[in-house]
């Protein structure tokens, strides 16, 4: 099956007036969908497919626009929407005008704008705005009790839940291990001979260290009356 | 209005009754978990702290009867000195009795009582159970009461098995702070 991307470049300049003439029409087609014109009601299948192609492509784009009488009636519409909901929160419910006739959607519009406009029109009367506001009244009114009923409970378990034991911290070394003092023979040295009945002097030194020790050890980190 | 306050008031007082359960559980767990880092009031430390407190007070009261010319006083303040429970594993406690023989020795020496400061002097070395300062310094002293009754060769031995306690330990001592 050839296609014209098949066709080698030279046989591209070999355009008969039957393909011209089809090109033109179909421009014209597309020129009328850009300015919003309907479609001729009879089209051939061809030509049908190409419009709907040129359409998709420049929904593609981005380009798309709504003509001003769609963009007014489609924004006429939600704000009805909106006050109705209003009104139903409330209690009074208003019928909001819809839109009699739906306008035809052309062929020659935007595939994008066609689908977005009848999402926008034919919103039920039972919205999903409708049904989340009625949610929200729903929590508001329940949340308090759920909240109390949790704290009761919670506070019912922590009152009769019986005490957890702390993680205990690494036992304390043993009494010789945590007064690991400096010993006597260090502390003192050799005792010179005409000192040798200086025994106070030698305990004061013994008691001094051995208290000081006792404080580092066991007040250490704890700040000073 | 008032189905709002209401629930406000509910919850207020929902998050009151939690609030206060936490603060009672909390303040029950701290009562009933035994604190562990608080140091054992009858734990060796404080016990050590407190023999050498009482020595060191009899140390103290013998010196202040000496200088008001009281040498038996004295000598009767470092006798109970001796007789202060250590615990078992304080090793300042042998170390301790050994420094208040040797100053007794030497106060019953000025009060011409030889013998009894020799007797003495055995008797803490004989109790003593390893090489310290203290023991070697407890032999001068011997060494000294043998030389004042007129045993100079004892004199001499003891004055010899001083110099090698001394040595051996200041070697040890040295071995020990050389990395």
């Amino acid at each position: 099956m050839s296609s014209d991307r098949d066709r080698p470049d030279d046989d591209l300049a070999e355009v008969t007036p039957e393909e011209r003439a089809r090109a033109t029409a179909l421009a014209r087609l597309v020129d009328a969908m850009l300015e919003g014109q309907a479609p001729p009601p009879a089209l051939e299948a061809e030509s049908r497919s190409l419009l709907e192609t040129a359409t998709a492509i420049r929904a593609g784009l981005g380009n798309a626009e709504l003509m001003p009488d769609r963009k007014r009636r489609l924004v006429e519409g939600a704000l009805a929407e909106g006050r109705r909901v209003r009104k139903d929160d409330g209690g009074e419910l208003i019928a909001f005008p819809r839109p009699s006739t739906a306008p035809p959607v052309p062929v020659g519009a935007d595939v994008a704008v066609a689908t977005s406009t009848a999402a926008a029109v034919r919103v039920p009367s039972a919205s999903p705005t409708r049904r989340d506001a009625r949610g929200g009244a729903r929590l508001a009114r329940h949340a308090p009790w759920a909240v109390a009923a949790l704290c009761a409970a919670a506070a019912l378990v922590l009152l009769v839940r019986p005490p957890t034991a702390r993680p205990q911290r690494a036992p304390a070394p043993p009494a010789a291990a945590r007064f690991a003092a400096t010993p006597t023979s260090v502390l003192i040295g050799a005792i010179p001979h005409d000192q040798a009945g200086n025994a106070r002097a030698r305990i004061d030194a013994i008691y001094a260290d051995r208290l000081a020790t006792y404080r580092r050890t066991h007040f250490a980190g704890q700040s000073p009356r | 209005m008032s189905g709002t306050l209401l629930r406000r008031l509910v919850l207020l007082m929902s998050v009151s009754v939690l609030g206060s359960a936490i603060v009672i559980s909390c303040r029950g767990s701290d009562r009933d978990t035994p604190a562990v880092d608080q140091p054992d009031p009858a734990g060796g430390d404080q016990a050590l702290l407190l023999a050498l407190a009482q020595v060191r007070n009899f140390h103290h009261l013998a010196d202040v009867h000496l200088e008001d010319g009281h040498p038996e006083a004295a000598i009767d303040a470092l006798k109970q000195a001796l007789v202060v429970p250590f615990p078992a594993t304080a090793t300042e406690g042998e170390d301790v009795r050994l420094d208040t023989r040797a100053w007794l020795a030497k106060l019953l020496l000025g009060l011409g009582r030889a013998a009894e400061a020799e007797q003495l002097v055995r008797e803490g070395l004989a109790q003593s159970t390893r090489e310290s300062f203290f023991q070697a310094n407890l032999h001068v002293v011997l060494a000294e009461v043998l030389r004042a009754r007129g045993d100079r060769h004892g004199a001499i031995q003891e004055l010899d098995t001083a110099i090698q306690i001394e040595k051996r330990l200041q070697d040890q001592v040295l071995r020990e702070k050389t990395p």
